[in-house]
């Protein structure tokens, strides 16, 4: 990975904090300026003010702004782009599953690792 | 070579953060004593980013990553099962997202993941192992 692609990365991620999204919740890849942005676009907890369709547009747009960016692939699990509109998809995801479980698991100690992580 | 200190309560978690990133050419140091850790961190300079686990005895990864980056504007990777760590109904964790989260140098990470995450949030902070940053 250049230097070029690790500072936009950095610049990625600051615009996402700018807008309380979580970084927990994303995947992110730079490579030759073209941008890969995967996993749940969501904002932290206790942020009033939900995520909206012009929100998402503002932060995709100042994304696509970074010197350096070619291009930007996004593959949201909650939000999808039909026809240059965002629309928040309305299906069950990976923050909603972890959301139990997090209410689950009092006792965190009891946590593992996924089972393609190598046993120690 | 690049070198990650992590700092996690949970012995098997640091064998397998140790045994994981050491397979990318990553130089891993492990402590699972925050205090020790976060000394570590504020005096070697040679390290390149920590990885914090959050909930832990004695002191937790935000005031380690609090005094960390009082002396040095280190790349963190959070590591921890708990998505209602980072919480607007916090001022602490406000204040620290608006003035640490905001210049893009930390990222986070949940438990539990796939390794292909932990290899992509890593080098989308620091580059691959062996390359000049």
């Amino acid at each position: 990975m250049s230097q070029a692609d690790l500072d936009i990365n950095r610049n990625v991620r600051k615009i996402l904090v700018k807008h309380f999204i979580d970084l927990g919740c994303l995947s992110l890849r730079s490579s030759n300026g073209r941008v890969t942005i995967r996993g749940e676009l969501m904002r932290i907890f206790g942020v009033a003010e939900k995520l909206s369709p012009p929100i998402v547009e503002t932060i995709f747009g100042d994304i696509k702004r970074i010197s350096g960016v070619k291009h930007i692939d996004i593959e949201l699990e909650n939000w999808t782009n039909e026809g240059g509109r965002w629309h928040q998809r309305k299906t069950e995801t990976k923050s909603d599953h972890q959301a139990v479980q997090q209410l689950d698991y009092q006792d965190y100690k009891s946590y593992d690792l996924d089972a393609d992580m190598p046993k120690p | 070579m690049k070198k990650i200190l992590a700092i996690d309560d949970q012995p098997a978690i640091l064998m397998c953060l140790e045994k994981a990133l050491e397979s990318k050419g990553y130089q891993l140091i492990v402590t699972s004593d925050p205090e020790e850790g976060a000394r570590m961190l504020k005096e070697d300079m040679s390290i390149n980013l920590a990885l914090l686990d959050i909930r832990m005895p004695k002191k937790d990864g935000f005031e380690i990553y609090r005094e960390v980056r009082e002396h040095r504007k280190l790349p963190v990777l959070f590591v921890t099962a708990f998505q209602k760590s980072f919480t607007t109904n916090s001022d602490d964790v406000v204040e620290m997202w608006q003035k640490e989260f905001a210049d893009g140098t930390t990222d986070i990470i949940y438990k539990p993941f796939s390794l292909n995450l932990l290899f992509e949030k890593v080098e989308g902070l620091i580059g691959t192992a062996e390359e000049e940053k």
